[in-house]
């Protein structure tokens, strides 16, 4: 057995084929018969495929063993099939399409729009910082928000670390800062700044000394009555790592209020339940018919 | 019986007359259950695959766009044979065979073979016919589909080429693989043949 050697390479394999079957055209089988003419290999090959051929077609025909013709009612059962195997498969997977359809778009409502609503602060987060008296009664540390609570902050105009300077927004882009010191605050008041004179719109300053503020007087009680201890970042050594200053916790709602809140929040959904639950149902539904017609087949 | 040409029994057969249908079948089912079961080698599941072919063709007569309609049932029907052999990969059968005394199985060739004389050109032609079974049972099944449709069902490259839905080329090249791979496997079988069935190599180079 010398089969590795006879092996024919593929394209002369595939051209002997194709002669034998008489699949070359005219030009073709005149160049494959001037080399067959010229390779014995070429014309062994040829002989032994011709035998191959021959003895594969000399195979006994195998007859049927039985007629495969269709009766009345198999025709019938297959002409009803059809129709309905694929159209529940169809309307399942059209459900399910619909459904996750609504899933994707509400998920990338709710990430993408919710959220930023629900992270601005409401009025009423706002108006309940706690004043500076309540926790200088209590004795805690004073944290001071410069002008938070007015939309702005900053420095004190020439005093030494102490006095908020208050500035107020003016209706048409201008707003004004407050250079006013509190009294005994600071040991040298500032000199009076140059007051550029407000322009409508033209986001000019406006100077609107305020008047002494309840939080001043009490600083300077502070400052005038006990030492203060050296703060990091606005924290004493001594409490670093503690909560110093918080918000007061939110009012537990009442049970109205958080039934309004979950009726709020439902009527924001983009697609109510009772849809979801729809397309659910007669995607499941569907698919448990196509898959009862599919095994019936 | 009025004579009817196959064209007629086909456009019969699409409007919906299951007698011409029936007819359709009864003429090809020959030719339909043959290539069935050289494909798959076994006559059982050859039959089911030629009933299942039948079935699909009957819900696709719609889709007949003329041509041979031999070939175009030969098409459902190796897409049929694809479909059995795959779920018989799945689900394999077990064969049952018989044992020996010592509780062994027996090789199915020896237990099923006819232990009948025959005449020295019948028994000679008959090992022939084993041998290419056999070589044929155990090309890859890409290769033995095409071998089947062109050397045994008689299609050309062409209507393979729509069979198998692969191109030309593919054709060309599955057959000539597949007929080298018979060509190895038969010459195995060279020294057992009889000298007028032996694919010898009389000359050299």
């Amino acid at each position: 057995m010398n089969s590795r050697q006879d092996t024919l390479p593929k394209k002369d394999n595939e051209a002997l084929c194709a002669y034998l079957d008489g699949v070359m055209t005219g030009e073709e089988r005149q160049k494959f018969e001037t080399r067959l003419s010229k390779s014995l290999r070429l014309q062994k090959a040829l002989k032994e495929y011709t035998q191959l051929r021959l003895a594969v077609r000399s195979l006994p025909c195998q007859p049927a063993p039985r007629n495969f013709t269709l009766t009345l009612e198999e025709a019938r059962a297959i002409k009803r099939q059809p129709v309905l195997y694929p159209a529940f498969s169809y309307a399942s997977l059209a459900s399910v399409l619909i459904l996750a359809l609504l899933f994707t778009s509400e998920f990338i409502f709710k990430t993408y729009s919710a959220p930023m609503a629900r992270e601005v602060p409401s009025e009423p987060a706002l108006m309940t910082v706690p004043s500076v008296e309540s926790t200088a009664q209590a004795g805690q540390p004073q944290i001071f928000t410069w002008g938070s609570a007015y939309g702005m902050g900053g420095g004190g105009a020439g005093g030494i670390g102490v006095g908020a300077p208050h500035t107020a927004y003016l209706p048409g882009g201008g707003y004004s800062m407050d250079t006013t010191i509190a009294e005994g605050a600071a040991e040298e008041p500032a000199p009076p700044e140059e007051t550029l004179p407000s322009e409508a719109g033209g986001g000019g300053l406006l100077e609107t000394p305020m008047a002494e503020t309840p939080e001043a007087q009490v600083f300077s009680v502070e400052t005038s009555t006990e030492p203060v201890e050296p703060l990091i970042f606005g924290v004493r050594e001594s409490e670093a790592g503690q909560i110093v200053s918080s918000y007061p916790p939110a009012q537990a709602k009442s049970a109205p209020e958080t039934a309004a809140d979950s009726q709020a929040e439902a009527s924001r959904a983009l697609v109510p339940d009772y849809l979801k639950i729809g397309l659910l149902t007669a995607a499941v539904v569907f698919a448990l018919a196509a898959l009862v017609f599919y095994l019936k087949r | 019986m009025m004579v009817m040409s196959e064209q007629d029994l086909i456009e019969l057969a699409v409007s919906g007359d299951l007698d011409a249908f029936n007819r359709l079948v009864l003429q090809y089912q020959d030719a339909a259950y043959n290539t069935a079961y050289r494909i798959m080698s076994d006559s059982a599941a050859a039959a089911d695959a030629t009933q299942e072919a039948v079935i699909s063709m009957y819900r696709k007569l719609n889709t007949y766009r003329g041509g041979s309609f031999k070939s175009w049932f030969l098409r459902i029907v190796t897409n049929a044979c694809y479909d059995e052999l795959r779920r018989l990969q799945r689900r394999p059968s077990v064969p049952l065979e018989p044992e020996n005394d010592e509780g062994e199985l027996m090789d199915s060739s020896s237990w099923m073979e006819d232990d009948t004389p025959e005449p020295d050109e019948a028994a000679s032609a008959r090992e022939l016919e084993n041998a290419i079974e056999h070589c044929l049972e155990n090309l890859e099944e890409k290769f033995r589909v095409v071998m089947v449709l062109v050397d045994i069902s008689g299609e050309d490259y062409e209507s393979v080429s729509a069979i198998i839905n692969r191109p030309m080329g593919t054709v060309k090249s599955r057959l000539a693989r597949a007929r080298q791979k018979m060509q190895d496997c038969l010459r195995a079988f060279g020294e057992l043949l009889p000298e007028k069935f032996r694919l010898k190599d009389e000359e050299t180079e």
